[in-house]
Parts: C-alpha cells; structure tokens; sequence
C-alpha cells in the first residue's frame, strides 16, 4: 500500500473530501496548553500513548539488565551506589538484581500493561466504534491521565527521591536518618509487596503503594467512563448485538476496574499505615495476619490478570473478522465468554496460595473455579478458528500479529492447566515455569495484541500508513524473542528452578543463558517497530479512509478523524459484514457502495 | 556455548524422582504436557493451513461462510470441560494425599529465617544449612514449618520431592515426604525473601534408617558434652549466623564477629560500647537496639535459648584476638 504514491483523499464512498482537508484533531489548535487541557478522548489517547510506552521503555531497561544480570551463575553486573550494604560485594549485587525485578514487574504492571490497551485504544477507537463525538464524561478522561502522571510521579520518587534526599543531607550536613522513609530507595518487594517484607524492608514502599493507589484511580476513572459511553452514546440503530467485539472486551474489562481496583486501593492504604504508623494489620509481631493481605492482593490482582488479557482477545476479535473478510464466527459467544470471564475472575485468587497453608477444601474450591475458566477462554479460540475457516485471508502486520497472539495464547492458556493443577501446582508455584505462563499470557498475548492493534488503528491515528516490510520484520523478530526467552523457562521451572532468585545453581546456567540471548532479540524487535512508527510519522503515506476494509465505524471517520470524530452521520450495521466495501486501487483503501435508505434500513436489520 | 548444551539433560521436565509423591505429581504433569502439545498442534495447525489455504484471492472477496453454529459452541465447551474437571479431580487427590501427613510420622522441625534453614530432630538434635536436612529412606516425614515472628515468609521447597509449603511468621504449617531413594537433594526458598533469598539453599540428605541414627546421636547433646567454644561454633552454623556475620573480618549484611569480643563498637548514634558478655546478649535477644556504625537495623530476633547463648559467647571469645581472658 505504500507503494501508492498519491492517493486521492476521499470521503467513505470515495468522492474526494471538500472542505480543510488538513484540518484534524491533531493540528485542530495548537500549543502545549491544548494538549494539556484537552478533553478530546483523542488527544488524551495520545497524551497516555506517549505516558505508556516512556513507562514501557523504562521497565523495558530494567527487564534487559535483570536479564543480563541472569546470563550466568554468581554475579554479572557491578553493583552500583551500594545503598542497602556497606561491602560492595555479591550482597550488594543481589540487593540490587531484587530492586531490578521488582521495579520491572511494578512498571509493567500498574505503568504498562493495565493502561496500555483500555487507555490508548479504547480511548481512541471505543467512541469511534459508537458513531459517538466523545466519551461520556470527558472531563473526567482527562482526570484519570493525570491520576495516571501524578502516580507515575510516585513511582518516579520511588526510584529516585531517596538518593534526592540524600543529596541534599550530604550538601547542608544533615542526618538523612531524620528523614525518616524519605529517604528511602528504590524498591525490593516485589510488585506484590508481600508482608510482611514490605512492613520491613528499608526500600521506599510507602510512595510505590501510594502510586499504584493514585493509578488505580485512573483505572478507575477510564472504566467508569467507558460503562456509561457504552450504554449511553450508542447511535441510534445500535443495539447491544451491532457492538463491535472489541466494545464488548472493554465493557467486561471495565467491570473489572471499577468493582476490584478499589480492593487493592483499600489494602495498600492499610499497607501504608502498617508501615507509616505502626498499626497492625498484616504484621504478625504486632498482631497481624500476612495471609490475610495475600487475599487482599489477589482479590484485586487476579482480576486484574483478566483486566490485561480481556482487551486483548478484545483487539484480536476485530483483527480475525477483518482480515479474514469473513463475518466473526460466534459473535454472542465471544461476547459472552469476555463477562464470563470477569465473573469468574473474581472467584479464583486463592489459586496463588496453594502453599500458604489456606484449607484444602479452599484450595479445592479455588482450583474448580481457575479450571471452568478454561472454557470461555477455549471458547475464544475456536471461534477465531473457525472465522479463519473458509475466509478470505490477508496476512498484513496486524493479521500477523493475531497469528502471533493465537499461537503464544494458547501457550499460555495451556500452561495455565497445569498451574491450576492443585497436586503439579504444588511443585511448579513460585518457580519460573508460572514465570514462563504468565509472561506468555501478559507479554506474549497482551502486548502482541497491543501492537497488533496499534498497527490496526495506526492510519486512523495518525493518518499515515506505514512500511509493511518493517512492520512484519519487527513482528517476526518479536515473534521469535520471545519465543526464546520464555519458552526454555517452562523447562527451567519444571526442574525447579525457583523465581526471583538473584544467583542460581550451575544446572539452570543453559537455560537462564538462552532466555537472555531470547530478551536481546525480542528488545530489537521491539525498537524495530519504534522506529517503524517514527518512520511512518516522518515519511509515512498518507492513509485512505479504510485500508482494511473493516465495517465498525471508525472506518467511515476520515483518517485522522476531526475533532468531532464525523463528518457525516456514519452508517451503523453489523461491524463484522464486510460486503458493503469495495476496494479501490487508485485510493489504496476500500470505498463503502453507495446505498439508498432502503437498503442501509436492510443492512440493519 | 557447547558446554552448556553439553551439560546433563537440561532439555528434561521433570527433576529426579525422590519422594512417592512423584506418582501423582509425574503422570499428571506429564499428561497435561502430551494433552498441551496434542492441542497446540492442533490449533497451531488450523491456524497455518486456513492462513495458507484460505489465503486471499482478490481483496474484494468476502465469502459469505456460516457464522453461527450452535452445536458446535457447546461442543468445543463441553469437551474441554470434561477433560479439565478430569485433570481437577486427579490433582485434588494427590494434592489430598500430598498435604495429609501419615500416622506415625518421624517429626522435624524446619526453622526458616532471613537466611538460614534450621532443622531440629525429634531427640532434640539440630543440624544447619550447610549440613542439611537429613532423613531416613522409606520412612514418613512429617516437616512442621515455623518461621520467627519478626521474620518474612520463606517457602520450603525440595524439587526431587515435588513438594512446597510457606514458612510464614505467626503461624505454623506442615508439610510430609516419605524419600524413596537415598542420595542428596536441593532444598530452596521459593519465597521471596530479601536480599539472599537465593543464597537460601540446603539440601536432603536421604540416608538409611542405620546411618539416621548414627546421626541422631552423633548431633544431640553437643551443647552438654563438647567444650563450650566448639559448641558455640556449631550454634553459630545452625543459627545461620554466617550468612550474615563473617568470621574472617568481611563486613557483609551484618558486622564481622572476629575480633569484636572485648573490643569497642561504634554504634549508628555514635556512641562506643564494649563488646562484653552483656553487649552479646543484648544483640542476641534485642538486636534493634544497638546497630552497629553502617549497618541496618534487620537482624531477626531468634529462639536462643540460654545454653545457647553461653556456648556462642564462648566461641565468640574464642575467635577475638582482643580477648585475653580480662575485660581490659
């Protein structure tokens, strides 16, 4: 499509666009104010695209140092600044691989994955995929992005303000003891904050809690706003049938951020108080109970596993019905199985505790749970399938990233079996083979959809189309890192090898070494993909209305939209019948046929 | 590069067999595996031949397939449903039998602290992390975890034996093996627990019921019957004192003890105290209270009972160039 050196740019039916036709949300005013103070659900998706992936870049670091750090047995890295002991040598080392990967798992998690796709796609795509101009409550998505700054903020004094405050006790001579916690560094919990380590440990935990308390609220603010856009701002004709697939993973997804993101905001409070004042709440030796925080945490943060796959199956849903130009196999069944999930999913939290001396009839019941979710997630699958099946094939960047999903998904849904396995669990929990699932679910699936899906609605963003000859290159050298990085860790974790360890027997050396030598890939391909998009920013052709011939509306908004997303009223149908475009060569995208209003009432119905 | 590939069986999923919960454990797991691959293949599959197969002609097709089938939705749900509550209910029973100890169970008691694993036996002998846990073959162990209140949780891992249990403060768990082959065995810690969490490592040594009694008289009543700085030495390996405290001068997460006794410290408010009997208790018993210049303050408060403490004190003595058999 690049090839295309001019194309003509039109409306949806292919008439060419009267009017300023380089009048966009992009360049509709100017200024760093209005970007700032924006309250197009547009503008903010890019306002947290640019939040996201910083955060992304940053965990990227530190996973690529854990991992170097791993390459061999002893120690690799030197051990810099010395902040948790005085000698300098292998315990500073570990001190310091522990601050990597907790930092690494705490970005990712509340920074990365949680707001990647609800907050940068939804807020993009989901008023498009409901012929709306905004979001319900626009005031309030701008709201949640700076809910989502100022927690980043903390998790920035995290990693930094403790050294701050040092520094200003080294030049005015004062004791930084006085300071108390602020003066405090990094952080080495884990993203869980387990007590009570986390009660104990002299890392800076309370600004890290009081960030994920403050991103929660973002979590928040985005899922409410989505819930009432959903139910309110349908055009007319829309019934909850003619929602395209992905508004039906972000609404389930949506439930889970506003009922179980206030459970983990609850705990950390409690957390933070156990810490700061000396309650005791989790802290057996002042009369607490350590369990009881585990379900706190998993309450929410099991759920919050559904919260970063459901947008996922969300995105890969459009992709397969687009590209197989073939009408979504199952489309209640789909839409079901995301709710069923997100019931569920709050039903399961204990399945993290099998070893924690919690009842067996509580492990029992927990296990029963985890498995029944194997269906809908199964249920997904197939239907991807059998849409595949007989359809008419395109297998452009984003179809190669559903591929890619399809593929790792499975990896990681499988292993989940064995995880929620009550007898293998007891040998395979807290050792890299839960590493291994849950990276092929979180990485392996959430981010490829995410990328896929940015690749997807990347012309509609931007306008701009991009090199497909990259796009792939970088989709396959993904592809393969990761597949390198993380499938020896299955084998690693099954010998036994447990997680989070800083140093580690000779035996696991091949794997750990192939695992690193996998992460060196997957980081290429990932800046390969950057500088993909940077290139189709700066040198991209501009993009027709709808290349892919996709039937959610979306597709009829001019590419990038205006501010006011239409400039006619677009024309609702079923998202996933196709047979209404046409491709045109000249325009390199497809056209809608002109209907009369006979015939759009038919296509309704 | 070769080397590595070269090394044992690393390709392998399972660890050696040591424990009879390897019957459950093994078949199931590698059940799920053959299943896991079985279905891979098969989606994998389907996925490369439509994409090859169904690969588009023109981009204006838009086949107009069946897209609703409700017999095959409640196919491919009620089969994989079978198939898991199939795997549930075998894991529930080896899970069952895995966490139920047998009557008449040899009883150990397994200590974890920051970072240290103490083992103490039924006629009162211990034995330390270096050492090992050391049990008789073919016979049920029953291990009660305990971990000291001012502690992190720890877990008590042993992969030949496929088992795993916490060591949470505040609380005491069990967990129960019967070894099945006699050898050595890695134990880990597989909770996160700090700094040398992985450094957190002993190991099972299987041994025939013979030998186990051999051992058992051999390590008891060595606080009774050997000269007070030898047995000191032995409670500062069983403690786990060195993980923390070097004895040859390297300062680590905690101070060097040689040559402390009847020196002077310099504590973190700046203040020098003598390093006398009671400058040892304290820090035994209260160590919060006086953090040594350059050191946090995380030393877990142990069960140190009062045999104990003379017998470290004396050792302690006895490894201080400081000390001449005067205060000063």
């Amino acid at each position: 499509m690049t090839s295309n050196p001019a194309p003509i740019i039109t409306d949806a039916f292919g008439h060419p666009r009267k009017g300023n036709l380089s009048r966009n949300y992009l360049n509709e005013s100017k200024g760093i104010l209005s970007w700032l103070l924006t309250l197009d659900h547009k503008r903010i998706a890019i306002l947290y695209m640019v939040g996201v992936l910083t955060s992304f870049l940053l965990g990227g670091i530190f996973a690529i140092l854990l991992r170097t750090e791993l390459i061999a047995p002893g120690t690799t890295l030197p051990a810099v600044g010395g902040i948790n002991t005085t000698s300098g040598g292998a315990d500073a080392v570990w001190s310091q691989y522990n601050q990597m990967f907790t930092l690494h798992g705490a970005v990712m998690v509340f920074m990365f994955i949680i707001p990647a796709i609800p907050a940068i796609l939804g807020n993009f795509v989901l008023p498009l995929h409901l012929g709306a101009k905004d979001v319900a409550f626009p005031r309030l998505n701008l709201m949640s992005w700076y809910c989502y700054m100022i927690g980043g903020l903390f998790f920035l004094w995290t990693l930094g303000g403790g050294l701050f405050v040092r520094l200003i006790c080294k030049i005015f001579g004062l004791d930084p003891e006085s300071f108390g916690q602020l003066a405090n560094v990094g952080l080495d919990t884990g993203w869980t904050f387990y007590t009570p380590y986390s009660t104990w440990t002299s890392s800076s935990v309370i600004s890290a809690t009081m960030g994920a308390f403050v991103l929660g609220f973002s979590s928040i603010l985005t899922g409410l706003n989505f819930i009432a856009s959903i139910h309110m701002l349908r055009r007319p004709g829309q019934g909850w049938t003619k929602l395209p697939l992905f508004c039906w993973g972000i609404y389930a997804t949506s439930i889970i951020q506003i009922l179980a993101t206030p459970v983990l905001a609850i705990t950390l409070l409690l957390l933070t108080a156990e810490r700061a004042f000396g309650v005791g709440i989790f802290d057996p030796a002042k009369g607490g109970d350590p369990i009881l925080y585990q379900h706190f945490f998993w309450f929410y943060s099991h759920p919050a596993v559904y919260i970063m796959i459901l947008p996922g199956f969300a995105i890969v849903s459009e992709l397969i019905g687009t590209f197989s130009r073939k009408h979504i196999f199952g489309y209640g069944f789909i839409a079901a199985s995301s709710i069923a999930i997100a019931i569920l999913g709050f039903l399961v939290w204990g399945h993290h505790m099998f070893t924690s001396g919690q009842s067996p009839m509580l492990s029992a019941i927990f296990s029963f749970i985890t498995f029944s979710i194997a269906v809908p997630s199964g249920i997904k699958i197939f239907n991807w399938l059998a849409t595949m099946y007989k359809g008419s094939i395109r297998l452009d960047t984003p179809m190669l990233y559903a591929l890619s999903f399809i593929w790792l998904f499975t990896i990681g849904g499988l292993t989940g079996v064995f995880c929620a396995t009550l007898s293998v669990d007891l040998h395979i929990h807290d050792t890299y083979f839960i590493v291994a699932h849950f990276h092929y679910v979180m990485v392996g699936s959430t981010l490829t959809a995410f990328l896929g899906g940015m690749y997807y609605w990347w012309p509609k963003m931007f306008g701009k189309m991009y090199s497909e000859r990259w796009a792939r290159f970088g989709c396959l050298l993904i592809f393969i890192g990761f597949n390198l990085t993380f499938f020896i860790q299955f084998i690693a974790g099954s010998q036994g090898m447990p997680r989070r360890y800083a140093d580690y027997p000779a035996q696991f050396h091949i794997h750990h070494f192939i695992s690193t030598i996998g992460s060196y890939i997957l980081t290429v391909g990932l800046f390969a993909v950057l500088f993909n998009w940077i290139h189709s920013l700066r040198r991209g052709a501009a993009a027709p209305v709808n290349p892919w011939g996709a039937n959610s509306m979306e597709w009829q908004a001019p590419s990038p939209p205006p501010t006011a997303n239409f400039e006619t009223d677009p024309i609702v149908g079923d998202p996933y019948d196709y047979s209404h475009w046409h491709w045109n060569e000249e325009i390199g995208g497809y056209v809608l046929e002109e209907m009369t209003n006979d015939e759009i009432r038919n296509s309704k119905q | 590069m070769m080397n590595l590939l070269a090394q044992t069986q690393w390709w392998n999923w399972l660890p050696e067999k040591g424990s009879t919960f390897t019957q459950w454990v093994d078949p199931l797991f590698y059940f799920e595996l053959i299943l896991s691959v079985v279905l891979f293949v098969g989606i994998g599959g389907c996925m490369f031949y439509f994409a090859w197969k169904y690969h588009h002609k023109n981009r204006e097709d838009h086949p107009h397939g069946s897209h609703h089938n409700n017999t095959l939705e409640i196919v491919w749900s009620v089969i994989p449903l079978g198939i898991v509550m199939f795997i549930f209910v075998w894991g529930f029973r080896g899970m069952m039998d895995m966490t139920q100890p047998q009557a008449y169970s040899t009883e150990i008691v397994v200590t974890a602290s920051r970072w240290n694993w103490q083992f103490s036996y039924p006629n009162g002998a211990q034995s330390s992390m270096q050492d090992g846990l050391t049990v008789p073959v073919n016979q049920p162990i029953r291990i009660v975890l305990k971990t000291p209140l001012t502690d992190v949780i720890h877990s008590f891992y042993v992969p030949a034996f496929r088992i795993k249990k916490d060591a949470v403060p505040g609380r005491y768990n069990e967990t129960w093996f019967k070894a099945t082959q006699t050898g050595e065995y890695p134990i880990y810690c597989a909770e996160y627990c700090g700094q040398q969490h992985s450094q957190m490592r002993s190991k099972v040594r299987v041994v025939s019921e013979d030998e186990y009694y051999a051992f058992l008289a051999d390590a008891a009543n060595f606080l009774d019957n050997d000269p007070p700085a030898v047995a000191g030495q032995k409670v500062f390996a069983i403690k786990g004192c060195a993980t923390c405290h070097s004895v040859e001068g390297k300062p680590g997460t905690g101070p060097p003890l040689n040559d402390v006794f009847a020196s002077k410290v310099t504590l973190t408010d700046g203040s020098q105290v003598d390093a006398d009997e009671n400058y040892i208790m304290n820090s035994v018993k209260n160590p919060s209270s006086q953090i040594v210049a350059g050191f946090q303050d995380q030393m877990t408060v142990l069960d140190v009972s009062e045999k104990e403490l003379d017998a470290l004190i004396a050792y302690l003595k006895s490894i201080s160039k400081h000390y001449v058999g005067n205060k000063e």
